[in-house]
């Protein structure tokens, strides 16, 4: 509120979620209404709390929002079995695509296998081949959210919706990628490349889960 | 917008100390539009979203992207550089941040005026005063597309 705007609807929701609810036209239009009918007030300034909160999801028990178990071969290297993981979400991510008509991945222009591999090298010898000219950091960036939203999405196309703090939960917990992440955040954080620690402060690992895992 | 309140401790005292940026601001703008049914409203957000194939944003970008008004929703990605909340939501149903959808409903319902030709992103993860410049274009931009008012979305 410090930048004063004339009218604002406070909204319960979590934040990600200004309107509330996905999948619940009738939910977001009515805070989008609320929102907009702030216009017709006489005089401000306005700040309005919207009363509805979103539905509890019914899923808030289940800890695990994996889809597919992860059998690890003791000999496998880190590469083979991030690049394992990857290929076994792979029916879940097209069910994904298949059910919403879209996915989020695509900005690193790499297959999920290739952006796996190029995450594996990465945390192997500190190289990554640049994107559109883009420096280390932006490239590791495109890369990590690429497996990132195929992860998230991969999960969400699970039976039964996993809620969304089941799927953050098992990816930083269960999955390769969730550790590779971590370990590249300690390389970023040990890095003196400048682009590297602008990718580490609030671009890599949510806070929540740093603070979990120190 | 999120309440203060519902957020962790961590993630409060991050936006509180967003605070000391944000100084000088002392004017608040009151501008009584017209009817809601007469309106045409733009959505500009912070989420940090764009079509496919536009250029992702990149750590503290000021600048914005164009989303036409006859963007399909599923054309929209994110490449927002805070990892701190939620994309589930944004990955099931864009309208959840980004609400192009309901606002085209209302205008055929005839509950707002008209939905104008562009609306705008900027990726919410930098200097407040940074954005400034580019903030002050886009009001020109806003004005030329006849916008009476603009739908804010933070993330």
């Amino acid at each position: 509120m410090a930048i004063n705007p004339p009218r604002a609807l406070w909204v319960s929701f979590m934040l990600g979620r200004p309107f509330g609810v996905p999948n619940d036209a009738a939910f977001q239009a009515r805070v989008l209404t609320a929102a907009l009918r702030l216009l017709e007030a006489p005089s401000g300034p306005v700040l309005a709390d919207y009363p509805e909160d979103a539905p509890a999801s019914d899923d808030e028990a289940q800890g695990v929002a994996c889809p597919v178990s992860f059998a690890q071969a003791a000999d496998s290297s880190p590469d083979a079995v991030l690049v394992r993981e990857v290929e076994a979400l792979q029916p879940w991510h097209d069910r994904a695509r298949e059910r919403r008509g879209h996915s989020m991945v695509g900005l690193s222009k790499l297959s999920p296998v290739a952006a796996a591999l190029a995450l594996a090298q990465f945390l192997r010898d500190q190289t990554i081949t640049s994107i559109d000219g883009l420096n280390t950091g932006e490239t590791v960036k495109l890369v990590c959210e690429d497996l990132r939203n195929y992860y998230y999405e991969a999960a969400a196309a699970r039976p039964g919706t996993p809620n969304a703090d089941a799927i953050q939960n098992w990816f930083w917990r269960d999955t390769a990628c969730g550790q590779a992440f971590l370990a590249l955040y300690k390389i970023c954080v040990a890095s003196s490349d400048a682009s590297l620690q602008k990718l580490q402060a609030t671009s890599l690992v949510p806070r929540g889960v740093l603070l979990e895992t120190a | 917008m999120v309440r203060l309140a519902d957020l962790p401790e961590w993630d409060r005292k991050n936006k509180l100390d967003k605070l000391k940026e944000l100084t000088g601001w002392d004017a608040r703008p009151w501008v009584k539009p017209p009817p809601l049914a007469q309106c045409r409203i733009a959505i500009v957000t912070t989420a940090g979203v764009h079509r496919k194939g536009d250029r992702p944003f990149g750590p503290g970008a000021t600048d914005y992207r164009i989303i036409p008004g006859d963007t399909k929703a599923t054309d929209l990605v994110m490449s927002h550089q805070s990892v701190n909340f939620d994309r589930t939501g944004f990955q099931e149903d864009h309208n959840v941040a980004f609400p192009l959808d309901r606002l085209n409903e209302l205008a055929k319902q005839g509950v707002v005026g008209a939905v104008a030709d562009f609306h705008y992103s900027f990726m919410g993860a930098t200097q407040i005063r940074q954005l400034e410049t580019k903030a002050k274009e886009l009001a020109q931009l806003l004005k030329d597309d006849r916008v009476d008012a603009v739908l804010l979305t933070p993330i």
